[in-house]
């Protein structure tokens, strides 16, 4: 919750992850250092971007799944603690997990948290993790983790945490491994009336809950992409999602999804393959998809209901004004993304609107509900005295 | 002969108990519902997609660092 790990000590990892806003940031995509902070919002900096891609909520993240991140570069699909990584990204050891090692990542990042050469930072400092070259990440680790062990109560503060660790060989792992512990304890939330469905409680579900449970295991093929403990985040797949935003790697201003991320490793990965995300509270996660092109639980129904015409149909009006204009509405964009389209998907589902409903209904189900207010997972201060709550 | 015929007479008997504690309707045995309720379908079709209860897990300790091998690609 602090601000201090990112380069221009404005953006902490609750910037867009935050107990606010159910673990995530509300918005299509988030806005990372640099922001103009205005009646509560954050807009765009001048000179700055979007994040590519919706910052996902972590309500499930310390749960096990295979992947993390949209396009899944980091996993740990050769077994716990084997992680899987880039070619431009190589993890230290003493790693707690997956989510300990995806909080490595953003501090790295120019428009998530780092920010740009010549920044100064919210006190009018220079930006010394920003003057850092691109790639060499242990030298960033190094400069945050100074930042964080020159202030006395963070120093004692890991030593009790990591008492078999002297001091001087405290390093940025360390830190990521406290963030994923609190992010799990913090937000993993699993008591939802599906829970206790599954644990024989016939009642927990409502009528058209379980309607829902039929077709979302059923007819509606849900359950084919969404399955496992999680309902999801073990594979991939090709949704015809439309594209949003400043787009990254080869494909930008696309975003071409996993194919990107193994530098021709895996040719055979379509393109706009993302992460088929966990869905228990799904409810609170808002927008959706990889860039959250839609706002609403129903819309997304919809779209799976029938991708082709979501995709010619969509309607860039729905979205932030500021993100309309990085709408890719065009005729060879649209092509594109549905000649990649997931061969479940080809067909219309042909579910009524009250099918429709039954769905959202059971999506519902998966909430938890004490994941509806986590306030008080928010301290009132934290030892670096930058603010906490905006 | 007098044995013989109470076995057989015992045994009609409890042939005839076994069908009445067996049968929920007056007509005799009755066959079984063909019609599954709610509850069997919707637990029949999440069946087999790996889905389960997930129970509250313990906090994790910081310090709790698991060193791996990193696989870079």
């Amino acid at each position: 919750l602090t601000k201090f790990l990112s380069g221009n000590r404005d953006v902490s990892c609750a910037t867009c992850h935050s107990p606010l806003t159910n673990s995530g940031d509300g918005q299509s995509l988030a806005v990372g250092t640099g922001a103009i902070l205005a009646n509560g919002t954050r807009a765009l900096g001048t000179g700055r971007q979007f994040t590519p891609r919706n910052a996902p909520s972590l309500f499930s993240a310390a749960l096990g799944g295979f992947y993390i991140f949209w396009d899944g570069r980091l996993s740990e699909e050769f077994g716990p603690g084997r992680f899987r990584t880039p070619s431009d990204l190589s993890l230290p050891s003493g790693l707690s997990g997956l989510l300990a090692a995806q909080a490595m990542v953003p501090v790295t990042n120019r428009v998530e948290m780092r920010g740009n050469a010549g920044d100064r930072d919210a006190t009018g400092a220079s930006n010394e993790l920003a003057q850092i070259p691109d790639g060499q990440n242990a030298a960033i680790w190094d400069a945050a983790m100074r930042r964080v062990l020159a202030i006395s109560a963070y120093q004692q503060k890991f030593n009790a945490a990591f008492p078999g660790v002297p001091t001087t060989q405290l390093g940025f792992q360390h830190a990521a491994n406290a963030i994923a512990a609190f992010e799990a304890q913090a937000f993993t939330k699993s008591n939802s009336a599906f829970d206790r469905y599954l644990a024989r409680d016939d009642n927990a579900l409502s009528t058209e809950a379980k309607h829902g449970a039929l077709l979302f295991f059923g007819k509606a093929l849900c359950s084919t992409c969404h399955n496992g403990p999680l309902l999801g985040a073990q594979s991939f797949a090709s949704a015809g999602v439309p594209q949003l935003g400043p787009g990254t790697g080869s494909a930008a201003p696309l975003d071409a999804g996993r194919e990107d991320i193994f530098n021709g490793v895996k040719p055979s990965t379509p393109q706009f393959f993302f992460r088929i995300p966990p869905l228990r509270n799904v409810e609170l996660s808002a927008p959706y998809m990889h860039n959250g092109v839609y706002a609403t639980l129903e819309a997304v129904v919809r779209h799976y209901n029938n991708v082709d015409s979501a995709l010619k149909a969509f309607d860039p009006s729905e979205l932030d004004p500021s993100l309309r204009s990085t709408y890719h509405g065009d005729p060879a964009t649209i092509s594109k993304v549905r000649a990649a389209l997931d061969g479940r998907l080809q067909q219309p589902m042909r579910l009524t609107v009250e099918e429709q409903a039954q769905l959202v209904a059971f999506l519902k189900s998966l909430t938890d509900p004490s994941a509806r207010d986590m306030k008080a997972a928010i301290p009132a201060s934290v030892p670096s005295g930058l603010p906490v709550k905006d | 002969m007098t044995l013989r015929r109470s076995s057989a007479l015992a045994a009609a008997i409890l042939a005839s108990l076994l069908a009445t504690a067996c049968s929920d309707s007056p007509g005799g045995l009755t066959t079984p519902p063909t019609e599954r309720s709610l509850d069997q379908q919707v637990r029949a079709s999440i069946s087999g997609w790996g889905v389960v209860p997930i129970l509250p897990i313990n906090a994790q300790a910081p310090g709790a660092c698991r060193p791996g091998p990193i696989t870079v690609l």
